[in-house]
């Protein structure tokens, strides 16, 4: 999407389009008035002074006009920064399992469970009063991520509560969202792919 | 061979955590509730019916490449399908025990060599050791 891009201009001394050609400008030698101008030099003031209601900060100040260019501020989709993205592999042994895991700061995990399967018990919980949603993909090539449902293997508050308290496995490119419920004392399975 | 389900004591919050195991693990008591265990039994059933699955599904995928690749022939694999099909079905739906005196007790046939009987024995025997 291109733009137009209107200038400041002195109308006393820019001079005039070629035939059949206007020219768009703010006159800084008219009230910086906003004005047509034909190929015979004659204007027509088009708006009030650009300080007036055509001045971007007046009649757009939070940049939505922008936000309609933009296709995922258009949709309302969240654009994740990468700062909130965490890329993963354990190379622990088979006996490692992810327990209490941290997510830190980050709110998309990509997870690789290495060489073996992993048990999955829980995500550390987030503070009184903040809530939070994890993004966990299983990242690996052939192992899988095992979600264990409300497992000990985790502090009480850090466990996961899954459908029908049944656990069940992230494959390979399988992803899984987890909300925290502080009521439960408990993160519960958001969606899951 | 006889796991039993313990329910976790004095939880700090929310609900406590259930364990499926041989002996009981601290800081847990074994549940009685009869509707309970039957419960907790389903669940149990719909993982063994889910692993017996994917382990068919694996097991079928290697005769296949095997096939493919002139390790057998059409007509041995077919044969062998024929000769294991309680096997399947009952991997199929979870049966692992059943499963278990199935292969032991089938005698060998073909490509159903006691090298192949031997590594299903094996599976079964690891996966019925872990799980029931």
């Amino acid at each position: 999407m291109g733009k137009l891009v209107i200038t400041t201009e002195n109308g006393s001394t820019l001079g005039n389009p070629a035939s059949g050609e206007f020219y768009i400008f703010i006159d800084s030698n008219n009230s910086n008035k906003y004005t047509l101008r034909n190929s015979a030099g004659s204007d027509t003031i088009l708006g009030g002074a650009v300080s007036g209601d055509m001045l971007a900060s007046t009649y757009d100040p939070t940049g939505v006009a922008q936000d309609v260019y933009n296709y995922a501020n258009a949709l309302g989709l969240t654009q994740i920064p990468t700062s909130q993205i965490r890329e993963y592999t354990e190379s622990g042994g088979v006996s490692v399992d992810f327990d209490d895991y941290d997510p830190t700061t980050y709110n998309v995990h990509f997870l690789n469970p290495g060489s073996h399967d992993r048990d999955f018990t829980g995500i550390v919980a987030p503070s009184a009063g903040v809530n939070r949603i994890v993004v966990i993909i299983n990242s690996g090539t052939n192992k899988k991520l095992k979600f264990k449902h409300n497992d000990s293997g985790s502090a009480a508050a850090n466990r996961i509560m899954l459908a029908n308290n049944s656990d069940f496995d992230l494959t390979k490119g399988a992803s899984v969202q987890f909300i925290y419920n502080h009521t439960e004392d408990r993160w519960y399975t958001y969606t899951y792919y | 061979m006889a796991r039993k389900f313990y329910i976790e004591d004095n939880v700090s919050s929310g609900e406590p955590s259930i364990k499926f195991e041989l002996t009981k693990p601290s800081g847990f008591t074994e549940i009685t509730d009869a509707d309970t265990i039957k419960e907790l039994y389903l669940i149990q059933y719909k993982y063994r019916i889910k692993d017996g699955k994917e382990w068919l599904l694996s097991f079928t995928s290697d005769r296949y490449i095997d096939v493919l690749n002139g390790v057998y022939t059409d007509a041995e694999v077919f044969a062998l399908e024929t000769h294991i099909k309680d096997l399947q079905e009952q991997l199929n739906n979870g049966c692992w025990l059943t499963a278990q005196n199935t292969n032991s007790s089938l005698g060998v046939s073909g490509i159903y060599t006691k090298s192949m009987k031997d590594e299903i024995q094996a599976t079964i025997d690891s996966y019925v050791a872990e799980n029931y």
